[in-house]
C-alpha cells in the first residue's frame, strides 16, 4: 500500500505541474492578453505601460515569470491582475459554496442513480426498465443549463416554491438548501441518468452471476441476497466512478450551473477571470481543479481495493 | 427404506426467442436415505436443470415446471418461494461445478458459511464462526480458523470445492445435490474429493444427488444410477445392473467410449455417432433413434421407460429391443458398445460420424 | 501408426532447456517470478504425436505455446525445421507461422461468432497468399473434418461444441501445416463426442502426415493419438516414454498416481483397488519445493529427494523418468541407465543406484 501511494504521489506531482505550465502558457500566447496594458489604464502613455511592465516583471523571460507566479500561489500571495485581490483568500471564500453545491448534488444523484438503476436492473426486459432508460437518456442528452432555466422559470418564476438565485450561508440551514435544491438537481440529472444505466447493467451482469445463484441455493432471504451478494457487488464500480466525477465536477463542470443559479462559487469566479482574461484566478482554480482529480482518483482506487479483495492481490480481477 | 425425496414426472421447458425448449420431460426417481444417486448424462440431457428444479432454482417468467418432486410430504416443485427458503441449504443442500465463481469473491469464506447457518437457526455470530472453523477442518482445510478469513481466490481449485462441500453441510441437510462437483479439478484432486464425499455419507447418513458426465465417477461411488437423455429418463437400475447388464443402446454408448484404461488400446476409438438432438425440436419416437444402430419400426413411436419383468425389479429401461435382443446386441468386439458403423478411414464421410 | 520418433530425419521442432518465467508481484510487494517451465527439453519428429500431459499448473500449455512462438521464451532455444525461431520477431516468424497451427481448448472461446465458418477457415488461406477463388478448398477443408460444403456460411453457434473443434481443425489444416499443437481439444466436450474428434486428428495425421503436440490434463486422452507421452510437473518433465509403456510401466511415482486416480467405469474393479489419493497440495509454482519438486507429496520420499533434484535418466527402450528410486525398473534397467541430455541442468549428477520400491508397496506406503 505504502508503494502504491508513494507512486501515485510522484504521478499526482507530475500532473500537477505539468498542468500549470500548460495553462500559464496558454495565456502568454493569447493576444490581447498584455497584461501590463489593462494594468495601467486606459490612458496610459508607453511610459506608464513600460513602468508596469518593469513593476511586474512582465519584461523577464517566460520561465522567470513562471517561477515568481509559482512562487506566489504556493505562498499564497498571488494577487489578481484585475483587481488587486488575493486570489487565495477569494477562493477560500467561494468553496463552501461549490462544495455545497457539488456534495449536494452528489448525494442526489447517488441515491437516485441506485434506485433506478437497482429498480431496472431487477425488472430487466421489462417496462419498468424500459420505462427508466428513457428517462435515463432524457437526463443523459438534456443540458443542465436547460434544465437550470427551466426549473427556474417553472418552480420559481411560476410557482414561487424556490428562490431563483443566489446563496445563503450554513448558518440558516434552511434558506441554504432553499437556494440549493434547483441547482442540485439541475446538476445531478446528467449523472442520474448515467449511474443508473451503469447499475442496471452491472446488476444485469451479477444476477446471473453463479455465486448469487448459491446465495439462494443457501437459503437466504431475497433481500438478504439482494442488497449482500448482488447490491454489494454491482456497486462496487460505482464507487470508483463517483470518486472521479465529484472530482470533475468540483474542479469545473460547476461553472454553468453555478452561473446560471448565481451562486458564488469557484467556477462563478473562473469564469469572471476568463472573460476578464485575469491569469492569475484562471491559473490558481485549474491547479485546483486537477488536485481535486488526483486526490479523489487516487482514494477511489483505494476505495476499489478495499471493496474488493482481488484488486489488492493480484491488481486485477 | 422411506424414500427422503421422490421425484414424479418433472416435466421442465423454458420459453425462449426460438420456441419453447423441453429441458426435463417426464423425469421420476427416488432416493433413499444414506443412498447415493447418480445422474448420467451428456451435455442437453437434463441433468442439470432436474436438481436445480429441486431447490427452485430455475424458476422465472420463461419457465413452466410440473409434477412433483416430494421431500417428505412437502412437494418442492409446488412449494412457495417462502418455504423453499427454509427448504435450501437446511434441508436440502447443493454444490455447484465450479467453486471458483460459485463463492462470493468479495467476502470472507468464513463469512460465507456463518451467513448461511445464521440465515437457518438462531445462533450468535461467535458460535456460527466456531462451527464454521470445525467443519472446514472436518473437509481437510488445515488452519482453519486462519484459512475461513481467507476470500476464496487464496484457495486452489480443490480447496475451493471442499469449502463448498463444508459450507453445503453447515446445516446437517437430509439431502445433498452435487452438480459435477468434480468437473472442473485435476484428476487427482477430484479423486479427494470423491473420497471427501464418500467419507461424508458414511458419517452423516446423508442421501446424495450427484450428477456427472463422467462413468468412471459413477462407477466410484454410486449406488444405483439414472441415466438421461434429451430430457427424459432412458435407464435406471443399480450401478451394478447399469455397468454389467445395460439395457439402452445409449448406455452402451456411453459404456463403449469410455476410456478404459485397464483394457488394451483399441484399434479406433468407439463412439456414438451424431449428436445430442435439438431440445426445440425434439425428434419424435425414441428420441435417441437417429443415433442408434439397431433402430427399427417401433423406434417411430416412443417407448415407455418400463422394466422387464417381476425379477428385474427397479431396473428400468425406455427401449423397444427385448431383454433377450438387447443382451445379444450390445456386445462390440468383446466388450459392451455400439458399433462404429464405418470402416476405420471412410468415417470421416458426412453422416457417418457426424450424423443428421 | 506414425514415423518413430524423428532421429533419422533430424526431429521437426525441438526445445532445448526451455525456461519460461512469468513475473509476478506477491502480497508483500516483492518481485517474484512463476516458473511455469523450467528447463525442459522435448523434440517432435515428422508424423509423430508427442502427448503432454499434467495437472493444472504443471506447465504444458505454457511449454506448448511457447512450442509455436506464441510465447517467447526465458531461455532456451526453440528450433523448427532446423531453424533456430527463438528469438525471432514477428515479421521474421511469418514464413514459420504457416507451419505450425494450434487449435485451443475452448471451441466457444476460440471462433469469432460474428464471422461465418468460411470467413474464419479462409482467414488464414487470404494471409498464406491463396487469394479469393479459394472457395473449393474451404468446402474441401471442410469435407475434410467431416462437415459439409454448406456449413460454410453458417455461423459458430448453430454448431455443437464437437463440430466447433472440427471447425478449428479445418481452420489449422487451411495453411497446410507441418506441426500442429492441440492445447485439450477435446476437454470441453462430451465423452462420446470426444472420441469422435480423436479419431478424425487420428485420420488426419496418417493422410497428411502432420505431427502433432497433444496437450491434456488427463492421460486416457491421449493414451490413442501418441506416440511418446511427457508427464509434467510443476514446470519440469518427470517422465518421457514411448506410449503404451507409459500406461503398462509407470516408472515415476507422479505417472503412478495419475494413473491411479483415474476412476475406472467398472464398479467391482474400482471398489477393489487399493485406492490412495495422492495427498497434499500442489506447491506454489513461484517457490517450488527444491531438490525433486514431487517430494512434498510422494510417500517415498527420502532425504535424497529433498536435497537433489533427480536427472533425467534414459532406461534401455527409450523409456525416460527423473527419480532417485524408480519404479518398475530392473536391476539391469539400472545398470545400463545414462544420463539424458534433456536432463534439467540443475539436476545432480548422479543416476539412481537401486530400483525404487514396487508399485504395490508404493500404493501400501500411500494408504497408511
Amino acid at each position: 500500500m505504502g508503494r502504491f501511494l508513494l507512486r501515485r504521489l510522484a504521478s499526482a506531482a507530475v500532473v500537477l505541474f505539468t498542468v500549470s505550465v500548460l495553462t500559464f502558457l496558454i495565456f502568454e500566447v493569447i493576444p490581447n492578453g498584455n497584461p501590463a496594458l489593462r494594468l495601467a489604464g486606459r490612458t496610459a502613455t508607453p511610459a506608464n505601460i513600460a513602468a508596469v511592465e518593469k513593476a511586474y516583471g512582465f519584461n523577464k523571460p517566460v520561465y522567470v515569470q513562471y517561477l515568481k507566479t509559482m512562487e506566489e500561489v504556493f505562498t499564497g500571495r498571488i494577487v489578481s491582475y484585475a483587481q488587486n485581490l488575493n486570489v487565495v483568500s477569494q477562493l477560500r471564500q467561494d468553496l463552501p459554496v461549490t462544495a455545497s453545491l457539488v456534495l449536494g448534488a452528489a448525494v442526489v444523484w447517488l441515491v437516485l442513480g441506485i434506485v433506478l438503476g437497482l429498480t431496472a436492473g431487477l425488472h430487466a426486459g421489462g417496462p419498468i426498465d424500459k420505462a427508466i432508460t428513457v428517462l435515463n437518456f432524457l437526463g443523459i442528452s438534456a443540458p443542465s443549463f436547460v434544465i437550470g432555466y427551466v426549473l427556474i422559470y417553472l418552480l420559481s418564476f411560476k410557482l414561487h416554491v424556490f428562490p431563483s438565485s443566489g446563496y445563503v450561508g450554513l448558518s440558516d440551514p434552511l434558506g441554504w438548501a432553499d437556494h440549493l435544491v434547483m441547482p442540485w438537481f439541475s446538476l445531478a440529472i446528467l449523472y442520474t441518468g448515467i449511474y443508473s444505466q451503469v447499475l442496471r447493467a452491472s446488476v444485469v451482469d451479477t444476477l446471473s452471476e453463479d455465486h448469487v445463484r448459491t446465495a439462494k441455493a443457501k437459503g437466504l432471504s431475497r433481500r438478504r441476497v439482494l442488497v449482500h451478494h448482488v447490491l454489494r457487488t454491482s456497486l462496487i464500480p460505482i464507487v470508483s466512478l463517483s470518486g472521479l466525477d465529484i472530482a470533475a465536477v468540483l474542479g469545473g463542470s460547476a461553472i454553468i450551473i453555478e452561473v446560471v443559479f448565481n451562486l458564488p462559487g469557484i467556477g462563478n469566479y473562473a469564469s469572471q477571470a476568463i472573460g476578464a482574461l485575469d491569469v492569475p484566478p484562471v491559473l490558481v482554480i485549474t491547479l485546483f481543479g486537477a488536485f481535486a482529480v488526483v486526490i479523489f482518483s487516487t482514494v477511489a482506487d483505494i476505495l476499489y481495493a478495499a471493496l474488493d479483495p482481488r484488486i489488492r492481490a493480484t491488481g486485477s480481477r | 427404506m422411506t424414500a427422503l425425496l421422490e421425484v414424479e414426472h418433472l416435466r421442465v421447458s423454458f420459453r425462449t426467442e426460438e420456441g419453447v425448449l423441453q429441458a426435463v420431460d417426464d423425469v421420476s426417481f427416488s432416493l433413499g436415505r444414506g443412498e447415493l444417486l447418480g445422474i448420467v448424462g451428456e451435455s442437453g440431457s437434463g441433468k442439470s436443470v432436474t436438481a436445480m428444479t429441486l431447490l427452485g432454482l430455475t424458476r422465472g417468467p420463461n419457465a413452466n415446471i410440473s409434477g412433483r418432486a416430494l421431500l417428505g410430504d412437502l412437494d418442492l416443485v409446488a412449494a412457495s418461494e417462502h418455504r423453499l427458503e427454509h427448504v435450501r441449504g437446511r434441508r436440502v443442500a447443493m454444490v455447484f461445478q465450479d467453486p471458483m465463481t460459485a463463492l462470493n469473491p468479495v467476502q470472507r469464506v468464513g463469512d460465507q458459511i456463518v451467513e448461511q447457518v445464521r440465515a437457518h437457526e438462531p445462533v450468535g455470530r461467535r458460535e456460527a464462526m466456531d462451527r464454521a472453523v470445525a467443519l472446514l477442518d472436518r473437509v481437510g482445510i488445515p488452519r482453519a480458523r486462519q484459512r475461513a478469513r481467507s476470500y476464496p481466490h487464496e484457495f486452489s481449485g480443490g480447496m475451493r470445492q471442499r469449502v463448498m462441500i463444508a459450507m453445503a453441510l453447515s446445516c446437517s441437510p437430509e439431502i445433498l445435490i452435487a452438480d459435477e462437483p468434480t468437473t472442473a479439478l485435476d484428476v487427482t484432486t477430484q479423486a479427494q474429493i470423491l473420497a471427501e464425499i464418500k467419507t461424508l455419507r458414511e458419517q452423516t447418513g446423508v442421501g446424495v444427488l450427484l450428477i456427472t458426465h463422467d462413468l468412471g465417477v459413477i462407477a466410484e461411488v454410486a449406488d444405483r444410477v439414472v441415466v438421461m437423455y434429451a430430457g427424459r429418463v432412458v435407464e435406471q437400475g443399480s450401478v451394478e445392473e447399469i455397468f454389467y447388464d445395460p439395457r439402452h443402446p445409449y448406455t452402451w454408448g456411453l459404456l463403449g467410449s469410455a476410456p478404459r484404461l485397464d483394457k488394451p488400446r483399441p484399434e479406433r476409438l468407439p463412439t456414438i455417432p451424431g449428436s445430442p438432438p435439438s431440445l426445440l425440436h425434439p425428434p419424435l419416437g425414441c428420441r435417441f433413434a437417429p443415433r442408434c444402430a439397431w433402430r427399427f419400426e417401433a423406434c417411430s413411436s416412443e417407448p415407455d421407460l418400463k422394466s422387464d419383468g417381476p425379477e428385474a425389479g427397479d431396473h428400468l429401461g425406455r427401449c423397444w429391443l427385448g431383454l433377450g435382443t438387447a443382451r445379444e446386441r450390445r456386445v462390440v468386439g468383446g466388450t459392451i458398445g455400439l458399433p462404429v458403423r464405418a470402416p476405420a478411414g471412410a468415417s470421416r464421410r458426412p453422416g457417418d460420424e457426424t450424423a443428421p | 501408426m506414425t514415423a518413430p520418433a524423428g532421429d533419422a530425419v533430424g526431429p521437426l521442432l525441438e526445445l532445448d532447456h526451455l525456461r519460461m518465467l512469468f513475473p509476478v508481484r506477491e502480497a508483500g510487494g516483492k518481485r517474484a517470478h512463476v516458473h511455469a517451465v523450467d528447463d525442459v527439453s522435448v523434440a517432435v519428429g515428422e508424423g509423430e504425436t508427442l502427448g503432454l500431459v499434467g495437472e493444472s499448473g504443471c506447465g504444458k500449455t505454457t511449454l506448448a505455446r511457447c512450442a509455436v512462438r506464441l510465447l517467447k521464451p526465458t531461455a532456451g532455444t526453440v528450433r523448427f525445421g532446423g531453424h533456430d525461431i527463438t528469438s525471432l520477431g514477428p515479421r521474421s516468424l511469418r514464413p514459420y507461422r504457416a507451419q505450425m497451427q494450434i487449435v485451443f481448448q475452448d471451441p466457444q472461446g476460440s471462433l469469432n461468432p460474428r464471422k461465418r465458418v468460411g470467413q474464419i477457415i479462409g482467414a488464414g488461406l487470404r494471409l498464406a497468399g491463396g487469394g479469393r477463388g479459394d472457395d473449393g478448398r474451404v468446402g474441401r477443408l471442410l469435407n475434410q473434418v467431416g462437415l459439409a460444403p454448406e456449413h460454410a456460411n453458417r455461423f459458430p453457434h448453430e454448431f455443437s461444441g464437437g463440430q466447433r473443434q472440427r471447425i478449428g481443425v479445418a481452420r489449422a489444416l487451411a495453411v497446410n501445416p507441418r506441426l500442429i499443437v492441440l492445447d485439450e481439444p477435446v476437454s470441453a466436450l462430451d465423452v462420446s463426442i470426444q472420441a469422435q474428434v480423436i479419431n478424425l486428428l487420428d485420420d488426419l495425421q496418417e493422410e497428411l502426415g502432420l505431427s502433432y503436440i497433444f496437450v491434456a490434463h488427463d492421460l486416457s486422452v491421449v493414451r490413442h493419438v501418441s506416440d511418446r507421452i511427457a508427464v509434467m510437473y510443476l514446470g519440469k518433465v518427470v517422465e518421457l516414454s514411448p506410449a503404451e509403456e507409459l500406461y503398462n510401466r509407470p516408472v515415476h511415482p507422479y505417472t503412478l498416481s495419475l494413473l491411479a486416480a483415474i476412476p475406472v467405469p467398472d464398479p467391482r474393479l474400482s471398489r477393489s483397488r487399493a485406492r490412495h489419493a495422492v495427498r497434499g497440495e500442489l506447491p506454489s509454482p513461484i517457490d517450488p519445493p527444491g531438490g525433486c519438486r514431487y517430494h512434498t507429496r510422494c510417500p517415498a520420499a527420502t532425504d535424497l529427494c529433498r536435497q537433489v533434484e533427480p536427472p533425467l535418466t534414459v532406461y534401455p527402450g527409450g523409456h525416460q523418468a527423473a527419480c532417485h528410486h524408480p519404479l518398475n525398473v530392473s536391476s539391469a534397467d539400472i545398470a545400463a541407465a545414462v544420463r539424458s541430455p534433456a536432463s534439467s541442468r540443475s539436476a545432480g549428477p548422479d543416476l539412481p543406484a537401486a530400483p525404487g520400491p514396487s508399485a504395490s508397496d508404493l500404493r501400501e506406503s500411500a494408504a497408511r
